[in-house]
């Protein structure tokens, strides 16, 4: 009898490590295979670009470079240190720009959200300023700052603050009563509330909000760059355009998608691994 | 000699707007007092203000006649003396069971180390040892609920003020719950309030069952339950609780 106890055991034991062996392996794979993926559809995506002006001989190569030729541009340029130089100066301006929304916009969002007075007093103006497109500010910013420093981080800024603004707001305006008034019998103040619960339970808005407004400060560092700066990657396309160097343009498109999707990736990494209970981050 | 009052509710009523602004009495002209060790059950049908009696207490709301006195002064605010369970979703999702437990200990400023103990205790007595630092989303709903018990018990309160908490939990972990929760009245002889629709868990529970009706949210009667603890559901004595109750609702 205990035998046949043992030997099920030990039967179910080597059942458990077999699947838990099966499982790994079939988890690496996957891996393995996404990776080898994405790998192969950039390649054939390089391929058929550098293929074009072969099986198309009336496109001009200068207007239309392949693969190829930018790389022969970029390695240069890389190991000159412009290319990083530039890259370094839009990812200051962004992020100070985004920093500085992302503080102001919170803070804007949760005192809109919670006083009934500073709602009312400025419903009007930042939804009225929230619709104008922060483009539209470029010339004029031009006009009043000249080309400096903070001219870019400021236009950055404003474009940044909207989308997190209203998405804390919302966030902050929504918050379910229940946690209210669990904090208030559990004997939390106004100011405890607001940062243990409030702040905590409109974050998953919130972080919608910041990762919009990632985007956003993209946008508006490019119009920046473009329209007056003497540094940054908006501007190295600016005068690749002025050069008639398409390749630099090209360099400048490649350089902007993969800050855009860097960025967003450590984002939502970031939220992962700072709000380990809002599992649905991503 | 009975003991002193320690919920005294006199002649409360409640008036709020509708959608449409059509004003309306949650509460009309409604007294209940609640004696120090008690469990007491709020019963009636949806709209009869058993939800506003209660909020009334745990200093939520303020009525807008009449007076609510807990432990004889007046209720004006919330606090950690009325340990409030809800019916579901309070939990703070952000946090784990053990950071929910030690919330209010944290906000009243305890040592770190004693927070530490005391909602550790606090979770073992609510059989939960092994779910400290899990977070809510991980829980089931009987285990959550356990959890939102231990959170308002950990503060000591001298009531606990239950609103539909199992309501939202399956029949077979509700009698668990119900059962446990009777055993941890009698261990602390703390009051409770505790609302329901369910006349079997008020029939389980309560030693005075507080009957209610609508239009407008009144007492309707008062039903003394003198059965022995614990509750046998299938004794005739039950059966015949259960059936005075059922048509005490039902006129």
């Amino acid at each position: 009898m205990s035998e046949t106890i043992s030997v099920d055991e030990a039967r179910r034991e080597s059942l458990e490590a077999d699947f838990c062996r099966e499982y790994r392996a079939g988890r690496r794979m996957e891996m393995a295979s996404r990776l080898i993926l994405n790998v192969t559809g950039v390649a054939i995506f390089l391929a058929i670009w550098e293929a074009v002006p072969w099986l198309f001989p009336w496109i001009n190569k200068v207007m239309f470079p392949p693969p190829s030729q930018v790389f022969t541009t970029f390695w240069p340029m890389i190991k000159s240190g412009e290319i990083p130089y530039n890259i370094l100066i839009s990812i200051r301006r962004a992020s100070i720009g985004f920093g500085i929304a992302a503080i102001a916009a919170i803070v804007a969002g949760a005192f809109t959200a919670r006083l009934r007075i500073a709602n009312y007093l400025t419903e009007p103006l930042l939804h009225g300023f929230r619709s104008v497109p922060v483009i539209a500010l470029v010339p004029l910013s031009v006009l009043w700052f000249g080309i400096g420093e903070g001219a870019k981080i400021a236009l950055v800024a404003t474009g940044a603050f909207f989308p997190i603004w209203i998405a804390t707001f919302i966030g902050v305006r929504d918050v379910h009563i229940i946690y209210l008034r669990s904090a208030a019998c559990l004997g939390a103040g106004r100011l405890a509330t607001m940062i243990w619960v409030i702040l905590p339970a409109a974050l998953p808005l919130i972080l919608a909000g910041l990762r919009q407004a990632i985007a956003v400060s993209l946008i508006v560092l490019v119009a920046a760059e473009l329209s007056g700066a003497t540094a940054g990657v908006a501007y190295m396309m600016s005068m690749g355009h002025q050069l008639f160097k398409v390749d630099i343009m090209f360099i400048g498109l490649l350089l902007l998608g993969a800050l855009g999707f860097l960025f967003d990736r450590l984002f939502v990494l970031l939220a992962r691994r700072l709000f380990p209970w809002y599992a649905t981050a991503g | 000699m009975t003991s002193p009052d320690l919920i005294d509710v006199v002649d409360v009523s409640q008036i709020f707007a509708t959608r449409d602004g059509e004003p309306t009495w949650a509460l009309w002209r409604t007294s209940l007092s609640v004696r120090d060790g008690e469990f007491v059950c709020l019963i009636g049908p949806s709209g009869c203000g058993k939800t506003t009696l209660l909020h009334l207490i745990a200093g939520f709301i303020r009525p807008s006649e009449g007076s609510v006195r807990f432990g004889g002064t007046e209720v004006r605010k919330p606090g950690p003396d009325r340990g409030v369970v809800f019916q579901e979703y309070a939990l703070f999702a952000w946090m784990t069971a053990r950071q929910n437990v030690e919330f209010g200990l944290r906000m009243r400023g305890t040592p770190r180390q004693e927070r530490r103990e005391r909602a550790r205790d606090a979770l073992a007595r609510m059989g939960l040892d092994r779910a400290v630092d899990r977070y809510p989303h991980e829980l089931s709903g009987g285990m959550r609920q356990r959890v939102a018990v231990a959170r308002a018990l950990v503060n000591q309160p001298r009531v606990l003020l239950m609103d539909e908490p199992f309501a939202a939990v399956d029949a077979i972990t509700r009698a668990t719950l119900q059962q446990d929760l009777i055993e941890l009245w009698q261990q602390t002889r703390i009051s409770i309030v505790f609302v329901t629709h369910n006349i079997d868990e008020a029939v389980y529970l309560a030693q005075r069952v507080v009957v209610m009706k609508p239009h407008p949210g009144s007492v309707k009667t008062v039903m003394n339950i003198d059965l022995p603890y614990p509750r046998q559901r299938t004794s005739s004595d039950f059966s015949a609780a259960f059936a005075a109750l059922g048509e005490a609702l039902g006129e």
